[in-house]
């Protein structure tokens, strides 16, 4: 018992550190901030534009009607603050291994006692945190205008599916991260993800306009399920506890990828020990 | 209690490399020999020095028995445990410094820094911000620790490495070249400093390629030159190995080809060794060991160096050095293998 409350408290700390750590490095490197909080809006207005641009002033009426929602605006910014932050967990959790890499301090982490799985995990806490500030500082103003639905209870709810939904972003990034201990390249990687989820996720229109195989392969993906779950809740009122079937399906999503990042990382590990790759930069 | 803290069997690291010649050429993979079949054993409270030229293979020695890479042949073990089967058992018993300016976080203060990695080492909060402060104070940062890591100099940054190799109170301290880098009395500093751990009781494995650092600080010293160890030994016995012979050490500007050819071919010289630290004035220094008296030798060697046009700014003559037991045993100098390393 004395054992496992040691292990517990030891990772806790570790947490700490890199929590501590990353929100240092936000808060001195504060216009990201800004950028996130104000991208979701510019996205919706570039979207609002391309589709004026292209339709004219039947643009709302087009969308609204194949979007099911006339309320096009928290449409967009829902799926635009999901979109930032599903980029963000990919590109950062993905560039984690190597930025330590290039700064030198990769070494120095894996030397410590710290379980290299909490180490390297830990950036999901200071991650989510940012990206739910994020979400909340881009929607919540809108909400109280009116133009959504405000139940306390469905935004809590809808905070941990955000929170759930990211795990396998977290998983896919992870992956990505421990490939590069290897192949030095997570840029390249993480763009190609990047564009894939961004095209195929809904965040800026629906999926029903997609071919039909297309659609089927945007609806695996653990973004286009939190799209539409918070949509859902914030646009229709519907109470996140009657999703549990797709609430479950991301968590067994997160679950997958993240035990095929373990595998992944455990592989290129020791890999990366054999070729004296932890150093090279 | 175990007698050593440290025992390496034969460790061997071989690496890969690729040799990259032009934009569409194929490159050339290349078989690197860094550590060559090293064995050695580190008594319990020593400091034991590796010294030997650029990759020679000290730093992939350190790396391997802080378990950053995996020995292809040999074992080893740290503090009693096995590197490869009990990591992290070693982990926890060794602290590390391996850049003297690498490896921190830039945009973290001195302390944050301490407090991160203290944090990695599992050590409660109140007992790393006490270490901390303690820390700071030995390695001279009070001052500044509340600074950016990214307005620290060189020889702050290494203040600060050193300070983080001993965050956990190891018993086994690795330090790589611990001195790169810094001021003459920075150096001076973390060489008391790592005097005092050593009175303290920590055993320290500390790489180094200065000479007079190695016979300052060590009790023991392996020589180690192309990945193999060539001496052990302490620094009074291995300067025994040269035969007792006067050392002229030269300063001068204009050292030329045909000078060393000359000098090479003079029946009293028994080795030269050249350091050229100016390519444009060709100005460096001359160590040339002697068969006989330097009395009888250095009228003849003045003469040469008048007769090639050097100009000599120092001339001292002294006794061998761990230097020269370098030379003699590899029949080439530090700078020379230096250059042969970059070369490859």
């Amino acid at each position: 018992m004395k054992k496992i409350k040691e292990l517990v408290l030891n990772n806790i700390l570790v947490i700490r550190a890199v929590f501590m750590r990353e929100i240092l490095y936000w808060v001195r490197y504060p216009m990201w901030f800004l950028t996130l909080i104000s991208f979701p809006y510019l996205i919706s207005g570039l979207f609002y534009s391309i589709g004026y641009a292209m339709s004219g002033e039947n643009a709302i009426k087009y969308f609204s009607e194949r979007a099911g929602t006339s309320n096009v605006l928290l449409y967009q910014l829902v799926g635009s603050a999901i979109f930032m932050i599903s980029i963000l967990m990919i590109e950062d959790v993905g560039q984690s291994i190597r930025v330590e890499q290039l700064r030198g301090t990769l070494e120095y982490n894996y030397i410590t006692a710290a379980n290299k799985i909490v180490l390297w995990g830990s950036v999901v806490v200071p991650h989510g945190l940012i990206s739910l500030t994020t979400l909340a500082t881009s929607l919540i103003p809108v909400l109280f205008m009116g133009l959504g639905a405000v139940d306390p209870l469905n935004l809590l709810l809808g905070i941990f599916v955000l929170f759930i939904g990211l795990m396998p972003l977290f998983g896919i990034g992870f992956v990505v991260a421990a490939l590069t201990m290897r192949f030095k390249e997570p840029w390249a990687v993480t763009n190609i993800i990047k564009a894939f989820i961004s095209a195929f996720s809904g965040f800026n229109y629906p999926i029903t306009i997609l071919p039909l195989w297309l659609q089927y392969v945007s609806s695996i993906l653990p973004t286009t399920m939190v799209t539409n779950i918070i949509r859902e809740a914030l646009l229709f009122n519907k109470k996140i506890y009657t999703m549990n079937n797709q609430v479950e399906l991301l968590t067994l999503m997160g679950l997958m990828y993240f035990t095929i990042a373990l595998v992944v990382y455990k592989r290129w590990e020791e890999e990366a020990r054999k070729r004296g790759e932890l150093s090279k930069y | 209690m175990r007698d050593y803290a440290i025992e390496a069997e034969n460790l061997t690291k071989i690496f890969i490399t690729k040799e990259r010649r032009g934009l569409f050429r194929r490159g050339v993979r290349k078989r690197v020999i860094a550590v060559d079949h090293v064995s050695f054993k580190v008594r319990n409270g020593e400091i034991f020095g590796l010294l030997g030229p650029n990759g020679a293979g000290k730093t992939t020695t350190i790396k391997l028995l802080a378990t950053l890479l995996i020995p292809d042949e040999g074992e080893a073990w740290v503090n009693g445990y096995h590197i490869v089967r009990e990591a992290d058992k070693v982990r926890r018993s060794i602290g590390v410094s391996l850049y003297s300016d690498r490896g921190l976080y830039w945009k973290l203060t001195g302390r944050e820094n301490l407090r991160y990695f203290a944090y990695l080492y599992h050590i409660p909060p109140k007992v790393a911000e006490r270490r901390i402060e303690e820390l700071l104070k030995i390695v001279d940062l009070e001052k500044d620790a509340d600074k950016l890591v990214e307005e620290y100099s060189t020889g702050m940054k290494a203040k600060l490495n050193l300070a983080r190799a001993l965050l956990n109170d190891a018993p086994i301290l690795m330090l790589d070249e611990p001195t790169l880098g810094l001021d003459p009395h920075s150096a001076r500093k973390v060489r008391e400093l790592i005097l005092k751990l050593k009175e303290e009781g920590k055993t320290i494995l500390l790489t180094t390629h200065n000479m007079e650092e190695a016979d300052h600080l060590c009790d023991r010293i392996a020589i180690i030159n192309r990945g193999k160890i060539v001496a052990l030994d302490t620094p009074e016995e291995l300067k025994r190995m040269v035969k007792r012979q006067d050392v002229v050490v030269i300063e001068a500007i204009n050292i030329n080809r045909e000078l060393i050819k000359a000098l090479k071919s003079e029946d009293y010289i028994s080795y030269i060794s050249e350091k050229i630290k100016d390519p444009l004035s060709m100005s460096g220094t001359l160590r040339i060991g002697l068969n006989e008296n330097s009395r009888e030798a250095l009228p003849n060697l003045l003469a040469l160096m008048t007769k090639y046009r050097i100009k000599v700014q120092y001339i001292k003559v002294t006794g061998p050095s761990l230097e020269d037991v370098f030379i003699t045993l590899t029949k080439r100098g530090f700078y020379e293998e230096d250059q042969r390393a970059s070369a490859e």
